[in-house]
């Protein structure tokens, strides 16, 4: 297991799509930070002395999927490449054992989604705080979103590593990724829409357990307000636990191209 | 007994309904250059992938090394082996050096073989050139490299030639002829190139439609494929006076009226020799068998 790390974590610092999406997470967190910077400026409470938005509410704005992108696109580079290279096979061969070569790829992948967040949280931290400021924000809220958002990204890297691993192709691993992401953001959306016209408790109900189940719809629950940070991490806990004990029962009976 | 490094027991891989491997059970002999021979689609690659563990199996069993598939240390096991199945396992963007150190750290050992490795299959001078800019037989041969870097014990290959040009493909011969001569590597290789194989193995295996035909040592090939020629005569009698007559000792009766002469002798000379002890020659037919001729010849028996 640590030799396959040491091996798998060599590729990852020597690709280019680990330094170009980081790179690409601090140019949006920064437009982000111009934006809403720009908005408190411009907005007719600026006059009056009123920020818009507070160092906290960026920290929520930051919960805007981005992170279940970036995770999806990085496990496909990772895992698929390692299929079409013939790595995988390789492994596989020279007897690394499937459950450590999954585990491996899942550590690595958990890595990236880690390394992505954590870029975006430092924009929030070090110049949301000093742009918009955190008078009347509680450090509690603050920490504790700052992890239901590391969650959050552990559970992508896990649904997207185990969606790689299983579908073995760039393409297919690509595809299906950024569309489930998509469709969960309509259905989301859709709900709370529905919630909003209809005024239903069952509806709102019906809401807020599938906004909470996945980070797709954890996000929009942490963007629309949601405060039980803790109950969110442990779900995506659970995702992290879902993959690493259900994938390898799969994997290790598949076909390798 | 002797001592296998590969044995299959009736090896079945279905797709669907159709069987790519149909109950092969075959032995590869530890110092062994095991050479795999079938058309396209006839499951070399499939037979190979299921002993790499790359494909589950539907049916049947293996061992390696004495170890069955289903026993857990089968893993550790395969720590003895190193293959190259169809394209050689390269990541683009690596350099032959980077390429070849992953594959260390996969296997957990140190990187000192990888400078001897490169020297070994003609690669040691490549630099920081990325694989992807390597030549198709560059590829291969990195490939190779890539197998024998963690210092396999048995080696298996699927068309590792593909590619290479012919001064590459006599020196890949060479390489795998030196790895098992001198380093006692078992060799498991197919080939399209039947012409190779037939200068290279120690021992054949002939696969149709999945079903391993035959399995053969180089040494019955040779006496199955040797030159002859099959003199219809009139005739046997005093046919042994004539052949002492000429010094030669190998032929066979076929018939009453047939004998098969395992020699390079002209056909005048026997004529000659013939008619001095009365006999004559009503027709000959040269019988020259190559690896390839005796691979047609056994899928075409199978399939009548």
């Amino acid at each position: 297991m640590k030799a396959l790390l040491r091996a798998d974590f060599y590729r990852l610092f020597r690709s280019k799509f680990f330094y170009i999406l980081s790179a690409v997470a601090l140019g949006l967190s920064l437009v982000t930070l111009g934006l809403y910077a720009v908005i408190n400026e411009f907005s007719e409470m600026a006059d009056m002395g009123i920020a818009v938005v507070d160092a906290f509410a960026f920290q929520r704005a930051s919960f805007d999927g981005t992170v279940g992108y970036f995770s999806a696109i990085a496990a496909a580079v990772f895992i698929c490449g390692d299929y079409s290279g013939g790595g995988m096979r390789a492994k596989i061969v020279i007897g690394c054992g499937r459950r450590k070569i999954f585990y491996s790829k899942l550590i690595v992948c958990a890595f990236v989604s880690a390394v992505l967040y954590l870029i975006m949280q430092f924009v929030v931290f070090a110049f949301g705080g000093a742009v918009f400021g955190w008078r009347g924000v509680s450090v509690y809220d603050a920490v504790s979103l700052f992890f239901t958002g590391l969650f959050m990204a552990l559970a992508y890297a896990a649904i997207f590593a185990s969606l790689s691993v299983l579908l073995q192709k760039l393409s297919s691993s690509l595809i299906l990724g950024i569309v489930c992401i998509f469709a969960l953001n309509l259905i989301v959306s859709l709900l709370s829409i529905a919630v909003a016209s209809l005024e239903s408790a069952v509806f709102a109900r019906f809401y807020e357990v599938f906004a909470r189940l996945t980070p797709v719809g954890q996000n929009a629950a942490v963007v629309g307000g949601a405060e039980d940070y803790w109950v969110l991490s442990a779900i995506s806990a659970a995702w992290v636990a879902a993959a690493a004990l259900l994938v390898p029962l799969r994997f290790v009976r598949q076909d390798l191209k | 007994m002797e001592n296998l490094i590969l044995r299959t027991d009736g090896l079945t891989k279905l797709y669907g309904s159709s069987a790519a491997v149909n109950g092969v059970s075959m032995h590869v002999k530890k110092g062994d250059i095991y050479g795999f021979v079938g058309r396209n689609g006839a499951g070399k690659t499939t037979l190979m992938r299921l002993v790499c563990g790359l494909v589950a199996k539907s049916g049947g069993s293996y061992e390696l090394f004495g170890c069955p598939d289903s026993d857990p240390r089968i893993d550790v096991t395969r720590r003895k082996m190193g293959a190259i199945i169809e394209t050689p396992s390269l990541y683009p963007n690596f350099t032959a050096y980077q390429n070849l150190k992953v594959q260390c750290m996969a296997a957990g050992i140190g990187d000192d073989t990888i400078e001897r490795t490169l020297e070994l299959v003609g690669l040691s001078g490549t630099g920081d050139k990325k694989a992807k800019n390597f030549s198709l037989g560059m590829r291969q041969r990195l490939g190779i490299a890539a197998a024998l870097v963690t210092s396999p014990e048995f080696l298996i290959l699927d068309e590792p030639v593909n590619g290479l040009d012919p001064q590459g493909i006599a020196e890949v011969r060479e390489l795998l002829r030196r790895l098992n001569r001198e380093r006692g590597i078992t060799v498991f290789i197919s080939s399209h190139i039947l012409g190779e194989l037939a200068k290279l193995a120690t021992t054949f295996g002939f696969i149709e439609r999945g079903m391993l035909l035959k399995e053969v040592s180089a040494a019955d090939l040779e006496a199955a494929c040797r030159r002859s020629v099959i003199l219809h005569l009139n005739g046997i009698v005093r046919f042994a006076d004539a052949m002492n007559g000429l010094g030669v000792a190998e032929y066979r009766v076929l018939s009453q009226t047939s004998v098969e002469v395992f020699s390079d002798i002209s056909v005048s000379a026997l004529a000659f020799a013939l008619r001095d002890v009365g006999l004559e020659i009503l027709h000959v037919t040269e019988n020259d068998v190559d690896l390839e001729k005796y691979f047609m010849q056994l899928i075409g028996g199978n399939r009548q």
